[in-house]
């Protein structure tokens, strides 16, 4: 029967590695001189932080002017509302608050009757209010 | 010099280059060691050295204590460890040799491997292990490191740390089984 392997032997653990000589001293002057390259590089982040800065500071500067007048001009910003919404907002107005109550069978007050004045009705008219339409000239 | 006077010094004002010099040489060599098990090669384990005390000058101002300086730093290096492997391994994908026999070709060829036939077996077996399972391995066998600090180590429970010991462990025997 085969013996089974000990791999519990302590030969089995030594280091049958090796390095060439000094290796340990210059791998720390190495290490010790990439440290020194990477503290003397400056770092993307420390490079770009003041200019971040500064274009921070102006968006500040810029969105605080923008809020200030616009909170202190309020013809400007009525203006806008209506020149953005006044037509659409009249017609709007019309449809929900008049046209929807409105009914046009039962209204007596703009006839067609009407709109036809006869021409010597309006002579008339004319004639009986000269006092009148003077003294609104003299005005 | 524990490591809690190391941390001290480095958090004095003015001290911080002098203090990491300290904290390098107290560790640069057990961590080439656990690096040079993982890929083999002196040139490779070199590079991945410089890059873990690199990552730890950078992040050492962050280090909170949750854990030791000692498991913290073996974990960068095996972190950094496994990222070489997987690069190369996905650079390897069309290779026509697998990377773990790329590394036990590299074993193979190292000028600066001393050790008898027995050994050479051994690091080569352990070399077929899946990369995590043979941190793992290297950690508990050849560095004698507890299953509590592996586990500060991989971030992995202490139970499935022991699983996985025990599947490397009878990988390695088998091998060594049918070669002697």
């Amino acid at each position: 029967m085969k013996q089974k392997f000990n791999m519990d032997d302590r030969h089995l653990r030594e280091n049958p590695h090796s390095v060439p000589e000094g290796y340990f001293s210059s791998l720390q002057d190495a290490i010790s001189d990439k440290i020194s390259a990477e503290k003397q590089k400056p770092s993307f982040w420390r490079v770009a932080r003041p200019q971040l800065a500064l274009a921070a500071s102006f968006a500040v500067i810029f969105i605080i002017a923008y809020a200030t007048i616009n909170l202190f001009s309020p013809g400007e910003k009525q203006d806008i509302f209506s020149s953005i919404e006044s037509d659409q907002l009249d017609g709007l107005y019309v449809k929900t608050s008049f046209v929807d109550f409105y009914d046009s069978s039962t209204d007596t007050l703009y006839t067609e009757d009407e709109e036809e004045i006869d021409p010597e009705e309006i002579v008339e008219y004319l004639s009986s209010n000269t006092g009148i339409i003077y003294i609104a000239s003299l005005d | 010099m524990t490591d809690k006077e190391l941390l001290e010094l480095y958090r004095e004002e003015g001290k911080q280059s002098y203090a990491f010099n300290l904290i390098v040489k107290s560790y640069s060599e057990r961590l080439y060691w656990h690096v040079r098990k993982m890929v083999a090669s002196h040139d490779d384990a070199n590079d991945i050295i410089q890059n873990t005390f690199i990552k730890a000058w950078d992040a050492l101002p962050e280090f909170r204590e949750e854990s030791r300086l000692f498991t913290w730093l073996y974990r960068i290096a095996t972190n950094e460890s496994l990222t070489f492997l997987k690069r190369k391994k996905s650079r390897a994908f069309l290779s026509l040799t697998d990377y773990s026999k790329q590394l036990e070709n590299k074993l193979e060829s190292d000028p600066y491997f001393n050790g008898d036939a027995t050994q050479k077996a051994l690091h080569k077996a352990i070399l077929k292990l899946p990369d995590k399972q043979r941190a793992v391995f290297n950690m508990r066998y050849f560095d004698e490191m507890k299953y509590e600090e592996i586990s500060e180590v991989t971030g992995t429970s202490v139970g499935a740390l022991k699983a996985s010991y025990h599947h490397a462990f009878q990988k390695i025997q088998h091998a060594m089984e049918e070669l002697f």
